[in-house]
């Protein structure tokens, strides 16, 4: 597979015995591009960095990754390629600066340019004042931190990203947004982000692709893919004997979308000078609007569209 | 300068490993206090208990520290292996084993490396029951029979780590660990550990005989006999670990290979 692209997949599937987890995917990122991938948990997010980075084999398809074939040439592309993965495996016994030593080492970088690289890393994620401590003691968000200087210690041309602000205070996370755009636009580092976080992906990425049940149901630009849903969704609360009734009666407004438990979504043909009507319609009906909202469509919507599920509220974030 | 103008050697990646695998033993002195406890333990209790069994007829010592000194050092060094597989299975657990599979160098590093460590581990262990067995009343007879003591434990502690880290590369699961401890503690005891083959009866004799830790051990005991070392004692034990060596080497080779499915 001969390829300009820093990260080519076409028909990439893995299978565990009768289990798909991902399947016949195909993909294009382009060189400088932050590239996000966005999932549910167990969509086929980790699977996939997992074969486009040499940790696991495609059972059928191909991929290749900085140029070099995933399978045939894995060496070569884990020469290229920096990862973070999912969790941040970092030996709590070890330091920070033992860590990136021993990054670097592994990556055939001769100690003595291993040191000073090591301390200009650690310096760019903040974290020259806990160096020579013991990563036990680090918390969440110094670790994910040491995860990229450690993802970095070789200048790598694509970067991979699984999942990095899991789990992370929501400081933590625009800290790491920050040093990934600066990576990307100072270094036009390409950059492949799975996530579950609606706003990371609408925030970070130039392009998505919305992953679901081992398939890539959308893929495009977070703008692109708001504007095909359309009409802003009209979300609607009221109480439970109430919803049939409501459902039915704003079903005239717009195409019924998918929602959360006890709450009735549409997508409000004509917008926002059409909401009086709504509320006209429900109070000439006796139903009592417990909580009622109109956005614009947002990644969410494009997910329920391309879905018919919800992913906000499914992941906590 | 970027990550292509470098290239990565299997010696330098594996001596990373290794360094790792230092630094965790020295900063966990349980480790090394633990592969020492047992055996130092069991030899100060043999040397005390089991004085009188040197006296059967066809004993090839009449020291009783003699007898039990190389096996304990064995012993010690099987324990080391054992560590390899355990350090293995919670680097695999915990997801930093994933982080040493992205070397973009020679993936057998990782076991070379692992394996080295275990070594050190196990010639650490050694020289501590070592110089025990001296106190104990061990006097060896023969300087070069001490060498090949030596090259016994630097064996089995290659041929134990090669089995633990074999079987958990296949199984990437800590609950096999287990199993490292049975199968070396079989190994060690269904043998001349405890009398010389011609002492022992029934199953046991013939389950000894075809044990290749029977050779290896009459090596390891060359240098703490009255005999001293003869060449008859010596090629057997070199045989055993050529062959043993020789498949468990490919049983954690192949393992890792595996590994990526």
């Amino acid at each position: 597979m001969v390829t300009q692209h820093p990260v080519v997949a076409e028909g990439l599937t893995r299978r565990f015995d009768d289990l798909v987890a991902v399947d016949h995917i195909d993909l294009e990122i382009q060189s400088g591009e932050i590239f996000g991938f966005l999932g549910p948990n167990g969509a086929g997010k980790s699977t996939t960095v997992r074969m486009l980075t040499t940790l696991l084999r495609p059972t059928e398809g191909r991929a290749a990754v900085a140029g070099y074939d995933v399978v045939s040439q894995s060496g070569a592309v884990r020469a290229s390629i920096g990862v973070a993965l999912q969790d941040a495996a970092i030996d709590p016994i070890m330091t920070g600066t033992e860590l990136v030593m021993l990054q670097a080492v592994l990556h055939g970088i001769p100690r003595s340019v291993a040191a000073a690289r090591g301390a200009e890393l650690l310096e760019r994620v903040g974290l020259t004042a806990a160096a020579d401590r013991r990563v036990g003691t680090y918390s969440g968000g110094m670790r994910r931190r040491l995860d990229l200087a450690l993802s970095l210690v070789h200048e790598p041309t694509v970067l991979f990203l699984d999942e990095p602000t899991t789990g992370l205070d929501p400081t933590s996370r625009s800290a790491l947004w920050e040093e990934v755009r600066r990576l990307n636009t100072e270094f036009g580092t390409t950059v492949l982000l799975t996530t579950q976080y609606l706003e990371e992906a609408d925030q970070l990425a130039h392009r998505i692709a919305i992953i679901d049940d081992a398939k890539i149901v959308r893929e495009g630009e977070p703008a692109e893919l708001k504007n095909a849903v359309g009409d802003p969704t009209l979300r609607i609360d009221v109480k439970r004997e109430d919803l049939a009734r409501t459902s039915e009666i704003v079903s005239v407004f717009g195409d019924e979308r998918p929602a959360r438990e006890g709450r009735v979504a549409v997508g409000l043909r004509g917008g926002a000078s059409r909401m009086a009507e709504v509320v006209r319609s429900l109070d000439d009906a006796g139903i009592n609007i417990v909580h009622m909202e109109l956005d614009a469509p947002s990644l969410d919507d494009v997910f329920a569209e391309a879905t018919g599920r919800r992913l906000e509220g499914a992941v906590e974030g | 300068m970027t990550a292509a103008s470098f290239r990565p050697s299997l010696v330098a990646s594996s001596m990373a490993v290794w360094r790792r695998g230092l630094i965790r033993t020295l900063r966990i002195p349980a480790i090394i206090v633990q592969s020492f406890f047992f055996p130092g333990f069991f030899l100060v209790v043999y040397v005390g208990l089991y004085k009188a069994v040197t006296q059967l007829p066809g004993f090839p010592t009449d020291n009783v520290a003699n007898w039990y000194l190389p096996f304990m050092m064995i012993q010690g060094a099987s324990f080391s292996g054992v560590g390899a597989g355990f350090t293995t299975a919670v680097d695999i657990e915990n997801g930093f084993f994933d982080r040493l599979l992205l070397m973009p160098g020679n993936r057998h590093a990782i076991t070379l490396g692992t394996v080295a460590m275990a070594l050190t581990r196990a010639l650490a262990v050694a020289s501590g029951v070592f110089v025990l067995g001296l106190i104990a009343g061990a006097r060896p007879t023969d300087f070069v029979g001490v060498l090949l003591t030596l090259m016994a434990v630097v064996s089995v502690s290659i041929m134990g780590s090669c089995f633990a880290l074999g079987l958990i590369y296949r199984v990437k699961d800590q609950r096999v660990a287990p199993l490292f401890s049975i199968g070396i503690f079989v190994v060690l005891f269904v043998s001349t550990a405890q009398v010389p083959l011609d002492l022992t009866t029934g199953w046991l004799t013939t389950a000894a005989k075809y044990n290749p830790m029977t050779q290896i051990l009459e090596l390891a005991r060359t240098g703490f006999i009255d005999q001293g070392v003869t060449w008859g004692d010596t090629w057997p034990g070199l045989v055993a670990i050529g062959l043993s060596g020789g498949l468990l080497a490919a049983f954690a080779w192949q393992g890792l290979r595996r590994f990526v499915p």
